[in-house]
């Protein structure tokens, strides 16, 4: 008898529990959509193995295709530093990607001179 | 008796002479010891000044800008949190706009970016034209 109602305890809290993390299970994913937490997670992977292109590099750092290295860097330790006292730490990181990405674009002449 | 006057005369000075032997072999061994403490403690303290300037390399965020804007990177932008007051937000964007303006050294597409991460979190998307 006693243990016939132990197992009944047990089952029955068992179901509850199963529920109640499908239950959360479900509002993380609702969440994840809101928040865009899983569109950002899905455009990492996607962004990932692309890096940043050499247009929008140049968008950010404000220049033109004509602009020499000595401008761009110039412009983006202005940009930098600038950000680093009163702009935020994420359009920081854009600004040193978009130095990154245009670095090898203008280093092979010196390499080569 | 002239000879255990001797005898006792003789052992005094034995006995100082091996003290004063003794004592500079523990001086020096001691003075050995506290100079390897010392360095240990010298390197030590390096190694966590050293240690405790890693953790301030903040790592850099991959990649630029998404293709289309959500809330999560407009709070990324402005620095500040998802839910945060209006207030909040107003003062951000203003901070970060004047750290950005394209008339003192910043660019366009930047600040476009800046004033479109402002909207979509206080809510004027590009879908949310209610009224209120």
């Amino acid at each position: 008898m006693a243990g016939r109602l132990l197992a009944n305890l047990i089952v029955m809290g068992g179901t509850v529990v199963g529920r109640a993390m499908l239950q959360a299970y479900r509002q993380a994913i609702v969440n994840a959509n809101k928040t865009g937490a899983a569109q950002e997670a899905i455009n990492g992977i996607r962004r990932a193995s692309k890096a940043m292109t050499e247009q929008e590099a140049r968008q950010i750092l404000g220049i033109s295709e004509n602009s020499t290295w000595e401008e761009i860097v110039q412009k983006y330790d202005t940009m930098f530093e600038r950000n680093n006292k009163n702009g935020s730490f994420y359009l920081q990181s854009k600004v040193h990607r978009a130095k990154e990405c245009l670095e090898p674009l203008y280093q092979k002449p010196d390499v080569l001179n | 008796m002239l000879r255990e006057l001797e005898l006792d005369a003789g052992r005094p000075a034995a006995q100082s002479v091996e003290f004063d032997m003794a004592t500079p072999l523990v001086a020096g061994l001691s003075v050995a010891a506290a100079a390897l403490s010392g360095r240990y403690m010298i390197r030590a303290w390096q190694a966590f000044r050293t240690q405790a300037a890693m953790p301030r390399v903040r790592r850099f965020y991959p990649g630029g800008f998404q293709g289309e804007m959500n809330r999560r990177e407009a709070a990324l932008i402005l620095g500040v949190r998802e839910r945060a007051t209006v207030d909040k937000i107003k003062e951000a964007h203003r901070r970060v706009m004047v750290a950005n303006h394209p008339d003192a050294g910043g660019s366009h597409y930047v600040a476009s970016k800046i004033n479109e991460a402002k909207d979509m979190l206080m809510g004027k998307g590009k879908s949310g034209s209610s009224i209120f």
